[in-house]
C-alpha cells in the first residue's frame, strides 16, 4: 500500500466511524428545531446565542450543519454501499449464468444488459425514479436495477475463459456437478474484477444518490442525505454558500477515496504497470 | 522458381499484354485488396443498433406498465372525476389487451408520434425539437472540450511521470468524484461572490443563469456573443468533470502503450522521440481514443441534466427534470428515447471507426 492508498483508507474509515458515532456525541437532535431566529445561517466557526460552536455553520433552520452532514453520511453511505454491492451481486449472478449456460440464457441476459447499457445510467435512474415513489429504499432498488449490467458483462467474459481452464475440467472429472463447478470453482476465480467494480461502484452509487436526491427524486427531507442537503442550500448559494458547499466537500472526499481504493485494487490485480517515457 | 503469392504477384510491375491484364483482374477478383466485408459488417451493426433502439422502446413500455397503477394514473391530473379518468383510459387505449397496446406503442414510437405533453398541451416531438438546439450546442461544445483537454492531460501525464503526474492524478481523481450539480453551485458562488469581492466590473462578469440576457433585444453577432457568454460557465463545469474522467482513461492507456516493446524498438532503430510520439504512439493510440470518445458521451449527457437545471439552460436535460416533476410521462419517455438514440448512434459510429482503424477488431 502506498501513501495515497493508506490516506484514502484512513479517511474512508474515519468518515464511516464519524457517521456512526458522531450523531450520538452531538449535543442536539439533528432534526430538532431550536432557536431558529438566533441560530439560522451562522457561518462556519461561529457561535450561536447560547454560545455553542458550529464548526461548519448552521442551515436556514439553525440546525448544526456538521451534525446533519454526519447523519446524512449514514444514509448516503448505506444507500451507496447497499446499492453497489446489490448491483454487483445481481450482475455476478447474471454474468455467471450467461457465461456458464451459454445459448438462449446468454442471449437473453446479455440482450437485456445491452439495452440497459444503451441508456445513460442517470437517464434510466430518472425514468425509474419518476415512475415509482421516491425514497431511500426505492433509490437502492433503482441503483441495483440500473447498475448490474457492467458487472454482468465482466463476469460473463471471465467465466467464459475460466470454464476452459484445466482446473475446471479437473473438478468436473472428479465428479463435481455443474452447479458446484460453477459456484465453487469458476465464480470465485472471477471475483477480482467484481471487487474492483464494486469499490468503484460504491463511489458512483453515492454520486448518483446525491444527484437523485438533489433533484428531489431520491432520499426525501427531512431525513438528510448529502444530495438533498446540497439541494437545500441551492437557493442560499449567494447568501450562505457553506450550506451547499460543506456537504458536497464531504461527498467529493468520500467518492475520491472510493476511486483511489478501486484503482489500487485494480493495479494490485493486474500487477503494477510501469512505463518508461520514450 | 520462386513461389510468389497472388498478392505479391499482383503488386509487381504493371501488366503489359492483354492476357496479363486479364490474369491480373482475375487475381484481383479472387484476392481483393480492399476489405469486402466492410459494408456487410456495417449493415449488420446498423441492424443491431436498430434492434437496440427497438428494445429500448420495449423497455420504456415495460417500465411504464410495471410502475404502480397504470399510465392513466400518472396522466390524470389531481382532482379529475372518475368519469374523466375512465374516458382518459379509453382514449389512451388502456382497456385494450396488453399486446395490442404494445404494438401500438412501437408503431407510434417508430413513426415519431410520441403523443402530447400533459403539462404543455403540445406534441412531444415539437417540445423536444424546441429544446434540442440548446442542448446540442452545450453538449457538443462540452464534448469537444472534455475530449481534447482530457486526452491532452492524460497523455502529458503518461509522457512525464513524477511528482507532477501524481499531483495531477490526485486532482483528476477528485474532480472526477465531484457531482456536476455541486460543482455548478460552487462555481456560481465562486464567480459571483468572488467577482463582487474583487470588484470586477459588471461587463466582465459571466452570467450564471439562462441562455440570453433578459430585456435585451439583440440580433446577429451580438445575440451570438450574448449566448456564448451565457454558455461559458455551463460548458466549463460540464467539461471539467468529463475531462477528468477522460484524462484518467487516457493516462492509463498511454502508459500501457509506452510500455510496449515496439516503442523501445522504434527508439533503438534510431527514430527520434518526436517521431516515436507522433507516428508510432499516435497510430496505436487511435483505437483507444475512439473508444474513449464513445465512453465520454454518456457522461456529458448525464452531466448536462444537472448543469442545465442549475444554470437554467433551456435544453433537454432541464426539460426532462421539469417533466419528471410534473409527471409529464410522454415527455419523459420522448426525452429518454432521444438520449438512447444519441448514445446508440455514437456507439455505432465508434464501432465502425474502430473497425476501419484496426481491422483486428472488426
Amino acid at each position: 500500500m502506498n501513501r495515497t492508498e493508506r490516506i484514502a483508507t484512513t479517511m474512508l474509515a474515519g468518515i464511516a466511524l464519524a457517521a456512526v458515532v458522531g450523531p450520538w456525541l452531538a449535543p442536539a437532535d439533528p432534526l430538532q428545531l431550536g432557536d431558529v431566529i438566533g441560530a439560522r445561517l451562522l457561518p462556519p466557526l461561529a457561535r450561536d446565542g447560547a454560545g455553542a460552536l458550529h464548526l461548519v455553520g448552521t442551515d436556514r433552520f439553525g440546525r448544526d450543519l456538521l451534525v446533519r452532514m454526519l447523519v446524512a453520511a449514514r444514509l448516503s453511505l448505506a444507500v451507496g454501499v447497499v446499492g453497489a454491492v446489490g448491483a454487483a451481486a445481481l450482475g455476478a449472478l447474471a454474468g455467471a449464468l450467461a457465461g456458464w449456460r451459454r445459448g438462449i440464457t446468454d442471449t437473453l441476459l446479455m440482450g437485456v444488459a445491452d439495452v440497459g447499457l444503451a441508456l445513460p445510467r442517470l437517464v434510466l435512474l430518472l425514468v425509474c425514479a419518476a415512475l415509482w415513489q421516491p425514497g431511500a429504499l426505492s433509490t437502492v432498488v433503482v441503483l441495483v436495477a440500473t447498475g448490474w449490467m457492467g458487472v454482468a458483462r465482466l463476469v460473463r467474459a471471465e467465466v467464459l475463459g475460466i470454464a476452459q481452464r484445466p482446473f475446471a475440467e479437473a473438478a468436473r472429472a472428479l465428479g463435481a456437478g455443474p452447479q458446484r463447478v460453477l459456484w465453487r470453482h469458476v465464480v470465485p476465480q472471477a471475483m477480482g474484477p467484481v471487487l474492483v467494480a464494486t469499490t468503484l461502484g460504491i463511489g458512483n452509487a453515492i454520486l448518483l444518490e446525491g444527484g437523485l436526491s438533489f433533484l428531489g427524486l431520491g432520499v426525501q427531507p427531512p431525513s438528510p442525505s448529502w444530495g438533498n442537503m446540497i439541494a437545500g442550500g441551492r437557493d442560499l448559494i449567494l447568501v450562505a454558500p457553506w450550506v451547499a458547499i460543506a456537504p458536497g466537500l464531504l461527498l467529493v472526499l468520500t467518492v475520491s477515496c472510493c476511486t483511489v481504493l478501486g484503482d489500487a485494487l485494480e493495479a494490485r490485480l493486474r500487477g503494477e504497470v510501469s512505463a518508461p517515457a520514450p | 522458381m520462386t513461389i510468389v503469392s497472388p498478392r505479391e504477384f499482383a503488386a509487381q510491375a504493371p501488366p503489359r499484354t492483354l492476357a496479363a491484364t486479364k490474369q491480373r483482374a482475375a487475381i484481383d477478383r479472387r484476392h481483393p485488396r480492399h476489405d469486402i466485408y466492410a459494408v456487410p459488417r456495417f449493415l449488420r451493426r446498423l441492424a443491431g443498433a436498430l434492434v437496440l433502439v427497438w428494445l429500448v422502446f420495449t423497455l420504456t413500455f415495460v417500465l411504464l406498465h410495471a410502475a404502480p397503477g397504470d399510465a392513466a394514473d400518472l396522466l390524470i391530473p389531481a382532482g379529475a372525476t372518475p368519469a374523466d379518468a375512465a374516458r382518459l383510459r379509453a382514449s389512451l387505449g388502456l382497456d385494450q389487451p396488453l399486446a395490442l397496446q404494445y404494438a401500438e406503442w412501437v408503431v407510434r414510437a417508430a413513426t415519431g408520434n410520441l403523443g402530447e405533453s400533459m403539462a404543455l398541451a403540445r406534441p412531444v416531438g415539437a417540445v423536444l425539437a424546441d429544446v434540442l438546439p440548446a442542448s446540442l450546442a452545450l453538449g457538443l461544445a462540452s464534448l469537444a472540450l472534455t475530449y481534447l483537454v482530457g486526452v491532452a492531460i492524460g497523455f502529458a501525464q503518461a509522457a512525464r511521470r513524477g511528482p507532477l503526474d501524481t499531483l495531477t492524478t490526485l486532482a483528476t481523481t477528485a474532480v472526477y468524484a465531484t457531482p456536476t450539480f455541486w460543482l455548478a453551485l460552487a462555481t456560481i458562488a465562486l464567480t459571483t461572490l468572488g467577482a463582487s469581492a474583487l470588484g470586477v466590473p459588471a461587463a466582465w462578469r459571466l452570467p450564471a443563469f439562462g441562455l440570453r440576457s433578459p430585456g435585451l433585444d439583440l440580433t446577429g453577432w451580438a445575440a451570438f456573443a450574448d449566448i456564448a457568454r451565457h454558455a461559458v460557465l455551463p460548458v466549463l463545469v460540464l467539461s471539467a468533470v468529463g475531462a477528468a474522467g477522460v484524462a484518467r482513461y487516457a493516462r492509463s492507456s498511454a502508459i500501457v502503450l509506452l510500455g510496449e516493446p515496439w516503442m523501445r524498438t522504434a527508439r533503438a532503430k534510431g527514430a527520434t522521440r518526436r517521431a516515436v510520439r507522433w507516428r508510432h504512439l499516435l497510430a496505436n493510440a487511435l483505437p483507444p481514443l475512439v473508444t474513449l470518445f464513445a465512453l465520454a458521451l454518456p457522461g456529458v449527457v448525464a452531466g448536462s441534466v444537472f448543469v442545465e437545471s442549475v444554470f437554467g439552460w433551456p435544453g433537454m436535460g432541464r426539460m426532462l427534470v421539469q417533466a419528471i416533476g410534473a409527471h409529464d410521462v410522454p415527455v419523459v419517455l420522448g426525452a429518454t428515447l432521444a438520449y438512447a438514440k444519441v448514445v446508440i448512434l455514437a456507439n455505432l459510429a465508434a464501432d465502425t471507426a474502430l473497425a476501419a482503424l484496426d481491422p483486428r477488431r472488426a
